[in-house]
């Protein structure tokens, strides 16, 4: 969401950029009696006078507007994962999470009798990782996790959910 | 332009497009106070709103679009920068001596790489340093790569020493060193080979081939094949 956040800024400054040049550029057209640039400004003006307010065009705009900007609200405000997690090495020191969560998984990943696993970290070191192996591993997968997670001195408040899938015999 | 500037400008727009869009949207329904539905969308009264500032109101429209313009800029420019605050400004140092008026310019990026370069080590395999603020107690803000397998514990004091020489050499006490660790995304390796090589082993041969002593030519032969220990390097990775 950061990414695209930054991406849609972006477009939004360049968006801005071309809007006030053409704004600029076709009131100085109209300043000098000139025809427009590139906005047919007669056209527009014939077209504003004729439709109302209850037409079906107005309506459309402002569900388009409003679907778009609740769509923008909820992504915004919904919470996001963070991008560091902090450690108790000491004061001011954090972890990447995509770096934790890759750390995670190929810890379970090496386990013996582990054929796949995933993981995510959330705020507070709210841990979940997902593995498909034995059911035997399931002790090995922990103790892999315990310290991988304290290798990354990670604070005691920790909080890890596994979830073990059975690996699939295709007979 | 932060993460979060970015996460306040785009609720506010999402603010602005829902107010805007609910308000369209009882205009279309008639039922916003003073505004009939009938009416169409430039109106007598927005004309005439237009008209009463006749001499300037299109001057008005190419200054706002010259605003607009620098904005765009502006925001464009904002998201090739992510910090919020200025970096470290450069060093200037000054005095008297008898005879001899000095200055002294020290660039701050030279001495944020040369911190940078003296916190990589083994276990440190990249740093990346950005200093913000004013001397002498600017704020440092460090990413760490890391190698396999190194627990961030391992770490810790070299970057505190890294830190106290660096704040030795230039006179700068960082006011904060905030350090984000990046743990390598490769497994560590549990085979070493330690300068042995493994077919010294599988043959038997006492001969040992030292791969990290400059004098050593690597060209002993090893017995019953009549290859050197590059060919047999080779064989092997085939």
């Amino acid at each position: 969401m950061r990414a695209f956040n930054r991406l849609a800024s972006l477009v939004l400054g360049l968006l801005l950029v071309a809007g006030g040049v053409l704004l600029a550029a076709e009131a100085i057209m109209v300043l000098l009696n000139r025809p427009p640039v590139l906005v047919p400004l007669s056209s527009w003006y014939d077209w504003l006078r004729s439709v109302t307010l209850n037409g079906a065009v107005v309506l459309a705009v402002a569900v388009v507007l409003a679907v778009l900007g609740l769509v923008l609200l909820v992504a915004q405000l919904r919470p996001w994962r963070p991008v560091r997690v902090p450690v108790t090495v000491d004061d001011n020191w954090y972890v990447q999470r995509r770096g934790a969560e890759h750390g995670l998984v190929r810890a379970v990943d090496d386990v013996p009798g582990v054929t796949g696993a995933k993981a995510k970290v959330g705020k507070r070191w709210r841990c979940r990782v997902w593995a498909t192996g034995d059911a035997d591993s399931r002790a090995d997968v922990d103790a892999a996790i315990d310290e991988e997670l304290n290798r990354m001195s990670v604070p005691d408040g920790r909080r890890v959910r596994v979830k073990m899938a059975r690996l699939r015999r295709v007979t | 332009m932060s993460d979060a500037a970015n996460r306040v400008l785009w609720t506010l727009i999402g603010v602005l497009l829902l107010a805007v869009g609910i308000a369209i949207g009882l205009m279309h329904f008639g039922r916003m106070p003073g505004v009939s539905s009938d009416s169409v969308l430039l109106s007598d009264d927005l004309l005439d709103l237009w008209h009463r500032g006749d001499d300037w109101n299109v001057a008005v429209l190419v200054a706002v679009g010259a605003v607009v313009t620098v904005l765009g800029l502006w925001l464009f420019g904002r998201q090739f920068r992510r910090r919020s605050g200025p970096g470290l400004a450069n060093l200037l140092s000054r005095g008297d001596d008898d005879e001899v008026r000095w200055r002294t310019h020290v660039k701050s990026g030279a001495l944020v790489r040369a911190l940078e370069r003296d916190l990589v080590d083994k276990r440190i395999v990249g740093a990346h340093v950005v200093m913000t603020g004013r001397p002498p107690r600017p704020d440092a803000w460090v990413r760490l790569d890391l190698a396999p397998g190194v627990a961030l514990s391992d770490v810790n004091e070299r970057v505190r020493r890294s830190v106290e020489r660096f704040s030795t050499t230039t006179g700068l006490q960082p006011a904060t060193v905030e350090v984000t660790v990046r743990p390598s995304r490769r497994t560590a390796s549990r085979v070493r080979l330690a300068g042995r090589h493994p077919f010294v082993d599988a043959f038997g041969a006492e001969s040992v081939v030292d791969d990290h002593d400059p004098g050593s030519d690597g060209a002993a032969a090893f017995p019953g094949t009549g290859l050197d220990d590059s060919q047999m390097l080779g064989r092997q990775r085939q």
